[in-house]
């Protein structure tokens, strides 16, 4: 009977509280809506149960946890509290995206960096709030709309946001299709939605080869703390574009960003701790991150809208609101967006290069706040 | 983490926040118009110094690796024995 009774209590139950039972169905529901509705599974399911593992409740001193020193889980977590995983997706990254379409209409590259202004209104919003400006760095990055980079920079920011600040951050990715339209539609007229965009150029191999050289030199010239994601990014793409590295690119696009996918979104999800998420302040930041994914979406259509007026050559605006990065998903929604207004109107390959200049824009952003801000 | 419930014009001025946000916003755009610039710029780069780069995509003709011609021989010397068993 003794045994029995210290089995109970040390047994998940008696350590159980309200929270607990939140954050598990929390991660139910995410893994629900990864199968149910599809959204973002590849994240959403090893984000879902890595938040019901890692609120199992414990008797105090058990040490299972990513926080408890020499467990499993811990050093799992290292790959993302030292900020390992995130240049490794985007070595990943690199080697699967085509810079084509961006190559062949280099002006839509500034629809990219005019997203990237949901960031940095979302910045003043959060010190004015109260948090530390260091914080509200972390917070902002959300507005990128790019998992791997809001965790590099609240790694290194405010590690104490960080699984918010994760969750948060794929929780809006995988909402794209959701939040991303009605604002398309509220800063768009119908006859700016049927701008059909002039056929791409074709873009040689050399040039493939040779933008990831030159475009990895100006983005770490101008913003040197840039570099371990830029510089990953370019890397992964001169891996795929060369010709003589087919192995190395497959594996970097394949097997590894797989690993990292998995370990980087389960132990994000095990990181996440009832009493820190279920509060006011994680309220703050789903709140502040869904401003910035709204200004961001706004911002690149209104650009849009403002190039047009001074160009020839008429840009459909939906594809601004792609420049939030979120690839390709934010690029899938304008096409869908301007296929609902016109059938024949094929505006995929276009958004395309505004989604990819947005990763490229919301890497230089983070790595400009974690130059001024760390420390902060 | 505390978080006061009033909204601080202050807390930005005493941050430098109006500073950090300009900064940074001039810089991502500089940084991506100097991108978008070396890509318009691109083909006349390619068309003075790229001759020694391959014009299409690489078809190799060789194997990328011995082990790959193991591999399909291993592949091809089981397929045979599992036939010459069944027979």
């Amino acid at each position: 009977m003794t045994i029995l009774y210290d089995f109970l209590s040390a047994s998940g139950l008696a350590a159980a509280t309200w929270g607990h039972g939140v954050m598990i169905l929390i991660g139910a529901v995410m893994i629900m809506l990864a199968i149910t509705r599809r959204y973002e599974p590849l994240l959403l399911v090893p984000i879902g149960f890595g938040i019901m593992l890692g609120n199992i409740p414990m008797m105090e001193g058990d040490g299972h946890g990513v926080y408890d020193e020499g467990s499993a889980l811990y050093y799992i977590y290292s790959g993302v509290r030292e900020g390992v995983f995130p240049p490794l997706i985007f070595l990943g990254i690199g080697a699967m995206t085509d810079f084509s379409a961006m190559l062949s209409n280099p002006r839509l590259v500034l629809l990219g960096a005019a997203a990237q202004i949901g960031i940095f209104l979302t910045l003043l919003g959060a010190m004015a709030i109260g948090f530390t400006p260091a914080e509200s760095g972390a917070i902002a990055i959300i507005g990128g709309a790019d998992g791997p980079t809001a965790i590099f920079l609240s790694s290194k920011l405010a590690p104490h946001l960080l699984s918010m600040i994760a969750i948060a951050s794929y929780s809006y990715m995988a909402l794209v299709p959701i939040i991303q339209p009605p604002i398309m539609r509220l800063f768009t007229t119908r006859q700016e939605r049927l701008i059909r965009m002039a056929p791409p150029r074709t873009v040689s191999q050399r040039e493939k080869i040779i933008f990831p050289i030159v475009a990895f030199f100006v983005a770490a010239m101008i913003a040197p703390d840039s570099i371990v994601l830029v510089g990953m990014l370019f890397f992964g793409n001169l891996l795929k574009e060369c010709g003589v590295t087919e192995r190395l690119a497959n594996t970097a696009r394949t097997s590894m960003i797989d690993i990292v996918t998995i370990l980087l979104g389960f132990s994000v999800g095990a990181s996440t701790q009832a009493e820190a998420f279920l509060s006011l302040g994680s309220l703050f930041i789903f709140a502040l991150g869904v401003v910035s994914f709204c200004v961001a979406t706004a911002g690149g259509v209104l650009f849009a809208k403002g190039m047009n007026l001074f160009t020839k050559d008429k840009i459909n605006p939906l594809i601004g609101a792609a420049g939030v990065s979120a690839v390709p998903m934010a690029a899938r929604v304008a096409q869908v967006e301007a296929h609902r207004e016109d059938p024949q109107n094929f505006l995929l390959f276009h958004a395309m290069a505004p989604n990819v200049a947005g990763v490229l824009g919301s890497a230089i952003a983070a790595g400009i706040l974690w130059s001024v801000l760390v420390g902060g | 983490m505390s978080i006061p419930l009033y909204i601080g014009w202050q807390r930005i001025l005493d941050g430098q926040g109006l500073e950090i946000a300009f900064t940074g916003m001039f810089i991502v755009f500089l940084a991506l118009a100097a991108i978008s610039l070396c890509i318009a710029l691109l083909p006349k780069t390619v068309a003075a110094f790229g001759g020694t780069l391959p014009e299409g995509p690489h078809t190799p003709t060789e194997p990328e690796s011995p082990h790959d011609d193991e591999a399909v021989a291993a592949a091809v010397g089981f397929a045979l024995d599992e036939k010459n068993n069944n027979r």
